[in-house]
């Protein structure tokens, strides 16, 4: 059995609901984003996040803006949650909470 | 230039052409921020920028990945028929739901165009469109050359060819929707 495949399913699956959460923290740029996620766990990869992040921007979930940091350096593109994309978010996470609570009845209470 | 920054601007260059499909104004975005993420990584150190080049793919591959998704949303957001076929163009080459659905929509919008030129061209050739019936067979559309015998449908013909073409074109473009959905739920991330 490709126990990778289905891993890499269950994170692609995952990484929409993550990458929400994280921003109903706060605003922050990609790179303080996969900081973030790392924190608790390896979900997303740079070659995955942008990516994603660009789709969110363009369905109107998230909206971003430019700032050059006052230290210096690279101009960076800070992200936040719309409205429509912090109802996402809440209504992803009571979903998930619903669909964790199932597989944990099914799966590990298993006597 | 150093050898890693000459890396990062060959980084960037080559994304920045990979992302052709993506309008100009969004793209000079998606690139920048990329080359911030990269030279980020360059000022902790040299190995942190391999790990991030590493991690984000070779660029034409980072770059699939925006077209994708990026072309699928933008395309579903539109309704627009060409960005859709455009969108699951793309995917179609990797997934058979795709390629059977940009199958069954080209013929669907070829079915469209034919039932639209019926109802153009009947009040200009009243003679040459219609349907006949025939004793081998029944012939339907647009004849240089109609069959001999009676036309049966008469001016009929306008509504149902118009309902027809306009049915086919509406079921074309919800199967590349659906379609675009179930690829795009598939390739979240």
């Amino acid at each position: 059995m490709d126990i990778g495949g289905w891993q890499s399913q269950l994170r692609k699956g995952a990484a929409e609901l993550v990458l929400l959460s994280v921003l109903s923290r706060g605003e922050a740029y990609g790179l303080e984003i996969l900081a973030r996620i790392r924190a608790g766990g390896d979900l997303v990869s740079e070659g995955s996040l942008y990516p994603l992040l660009a789709r969110l921007e363009k369905a109107g979930r998230i909206t971003g803006r430019w700032e050059l940091p006052v230290e210096g350096g690279n101009p960076r593109k800070y992200y936040r949650l719309t409205p429509e994309g912090a109802d996402l978010a809440k209504a992803m996470t009571a979903a998930w909470v619903a669909f964790r609570t199932t597989i944990t009845t099914l799966v590990e209470d298993q006597p | 230039m150093t050898e890693p920054a000459r890396r990062i601007a060959d980084y960037t260059r080559r994304l920045r052409w990979s992302l052709q499909a993506i309008p100009a104004e969004d793209r000079a975005g998606l690139v920048r921020e990329i080359e911030s993420h990269l030279a980020d990584s360059l000022a902790v150190g040299p190995d942190s920028l391999d790990a991030t080049m590493k991690a984000m793919g070779p660029p034409h591959a980072l770059a699939a990945r925006y077209v994708q998704e990026y072309r699928l949303a933008g395309a579903l957001a539109e309704d627009r028929p060409a960005p859709l076929i455009g969108a699951m163009l793309v995917r179609s080459g990797r997934s058979v739901a795709a390629f059977g659905a940009v199958l069954a929509a080209m013929l669907l919008y070829l079915f469209a165009l034919v039932l639209a030129a019926i109802v153009v061209a009947k009040p200009l050739f009243p003679g040459h469109v219609g349907l006949w019936r025939l004793p081998q067979q029944s012939a339907f559309g647009i004849f240089t050359d109609p069959p001999a015998g009676p036309e049966m449908m008469g001016l009929w013909v306008l509504p149902v060819a118009l309902a027809g073409a306009l049915a086919c074109y509406a079921l074309a473009t919800l199967t590349l929707r659906r379609t675009g959905r179930h690829l795009l739920r598939r390739a979240t991330a």
